[in-house]
């Protein structure tokens, strides 16, 4: 099994955990102060670490082994800046 | 208007930080007492300049307190004038995506500074020369180690969500959001979107899990919390801004086949009466010295560039979500300015909406046209959308004083094709027809039939 077919189930795995862990249910959505959308950020933020340390090494091997270049086509950044590399 | 010539704007309620204000026709904003040590901090921590230097953030002079509208005022500012508001239900898909990539820009610089936003709201973004700016200093608070982001819910409601059901179900969800003023609620997105949707690790996280979170929380006894608040790093942070990023990123809708971006003049005209109908738009907006122009039924902004590239500020207005977007994005590849490509239907123009109908206003209140350019129009809203002549005259003039109009006779392929599949009732669209219901509210100054071809285009001033 390759190394991206193993992430991939891993994260469907992952998923499929919190679907079970969080079920579909009404709420009284006219009073709610939003604190769902607090406490999932812990959640999401284990989650994105886990991905940023994936994805950090992925792209270094993916460029070092000449997969991925550099594209001539406006990029996302460029919608809001002129130029990119001033980028924060 | 939105507001006389001296007082609060309607819109500016929400926020006890502070308000807009008009006085002698100029625009300030009131800061509070309550939000004068986040003011301070913004200014003094860099961050103020850092975002100016990039154009991230409309700049602003502070003036004298005296203009105070109210015993809390800390500082009187005056912002920076964005020529034209508008809204997110009447932008293209890349201006949702410049507008969000925007936000999360401003959110990791905030952080970098001490500083986070407490609003990610889509109207707090406007375009300026094609370009995406923040309009309210006032979103910025101080950040305490260990805080969530208290915006993260109203950034997915406002773009995750609308930019999800965009790309996965339908781009005319964006005009969704002028039902839903504090954008779409996620649950409803989350019902609505495909299943694969989930594949999609950002959609997945921002929109599916927050929405079931929402609902699993929302009744939690305020004086028994359900587990003690869990602090979440300033990195912690950060990550989840570039996970956002990269969902926005990895969002996308294409709008190469659409039904009216390859609509153009191109079948309509020759190449000479192409080229003469571009000079005689240039030489009848010469004639009327317009400061703005509002161009109908744009499609890619053709004409709209003959008044842009000579300094006049310029929106191209069109139905079609998908010319608007080839449109916005030959502006940003070519670093155009005076040129602000936005959807709107004409049969039915944006509405005003929100608290008391006075939040987001309607387009005929903040319509600040000189001029306004209807060229191949008229044969959709009479024959297409059954307008009499008379009420397209006064709508029009309603709008602006001048008028470029092109009349497109029954003669023409175009309204033959129009007039193909239904009766013909109407007697009144004629050239003499056309004349008589336009001189009821304008002059007309100039007219001249375009080369190899049925149409003409007139130059009308109101009376």
């Amino acid at each position: 099994m390759s190394k991206n077919k193993t992430f991939f189930t891993l994260w469907v795995a992952v998923i499929v955990l919190l679907m079970v862990s969080m079920p579909n249910g009404y709420a009284s959505a006219y009073l709610d102060p939003g604190s769902g959308s607090l406490i999932i950020q812990v959640v999401i933020a284990g989650l994105v670490g886990i991905a940023v340390t994936v994805k950090f090494f992925w792209n270094n091997i993916l460029l070092m082994l000449g997969f991925k270049k550099r594209s001539n086509r406006l990029s996302d950044d460029e919608l809001v800046q002129d130029d990119p590399i001033q980028d924060a | 208007m939105h507001s006389s010539k001296n007082g609060k704007l309607a819109s500016s309620f929400r926020d006890p930080s502070g308000f807009i204000f008009h006085h002698d026709g100029i625009l300030y904003r009131q800061i509070n007492h309550i939000y004068s040590e986040h003011y301070d901090q913004l200014m003094s921590s860099g961050l103020y300049q850092s975002l100016i230097d990039k154009g991230w953030l409309v700049s602003h002079s502070e003036t004298s307190i005296d203009l105070a509208q109210s015993n809390d005022a800390y500082r009187i500012i005056q912002p920076q004038i964005v020529s034209f508001i508008s809204y997110p239900y009447e932008w293209c898909f890349s201006q949702h995506k410049a507008a969000a990539l925007l936000t999360l820009k401003i959110q990791r610089l905030a952080l970098q500074h001490d500083m986070i936003l407490k609003d990610a709201s889509a109207y707090n973004v406007q375009f300026v020369d094609g370009k995406p700016i923040f309009i309210d200093t006032l979103s910025f608070e101080r950040y305490e180690e260990g805080q969530p982001w208290i915006a993260y819910r109203q950034f997915c409601q406002h773009f995750v969500a609308p930019m999800a059901l965009m790309g996965y179900k339908d781009i005319s969800f964006g005009r969704m959001l002028a039902a839903h003023i504090d954008g779409i609620p996620l649950d409803l997105a989350a019902s609505i979107l495909p299943k694969r949707s989930w594949l999609k690790l950002g959609l997945a996280m921002h929109l599916h899990l927050h929405s079931r979170a929402q609902s699993r929380h929302a009744d939690n006894n305020p004086d028994k919390p359900a587990s003690p608040p869990r602090k979440l790093k300033r990195q912690s942070l950060l990550n989840i801004v570039d996970n956002l990023e990269d969902t926005i990123k990895g969002l996308k809708w294409r709008a190469d086949n659409t039904a009216w971006a390859n609509y153009y003049e191109g079948d309509s005209y020759d190449e000479a009466g192409l080229a003469h109908k571009k000079q005689l738009v240039d030489r009848f907006v010469t004639q009327a010295e317009p400061q703005t122009v509002w161009d109908f039924g744009a499609n890619t902004g053709l004409h709209s560039r003959i008044c842009s590239t000579q300094g006049i500020e310029t929106i191209a207005w069109d139905v079609d979500p998908g010319a608007v977007e080839l449109n916005y994005l030959e502006v940003r590849k070519n670093k155009e300015k005076h040129l602000l490509p936005l959807i709107l239907d004409l049969a039915n123009p944006s509405p005003a909406i929100g608290w008391a109908n006075d939040e987001r206003l309607s387009l005929f209140e903040r319509c600040n046209a000189d001029l306004i350019l209807a060229l191949a129009l008229i044969h959709h809203l009479a024959i297409g959308n059954n307008v009499p002549l008379g009420q397209i005259a006064q709508f029009l003039s309603r709008l602006a004083e001048w008028l470029v109009i092109e009349f497109v006779p029954k003669s023409d392929p175009k309204v033959r094709k129009l007039l193909a599949t239904r009766k013909d009732i109407f007697t009144d669209y004629t050239q003499q027809g056309f004349e008589k219901a336009f001189t009821n509210c304008y002059e007309i100054i100039d007219s001249e039939q375009i080369e190899d071809s049925d149409r003409r285009l007139y130059l009308l001033r109101r009376l």
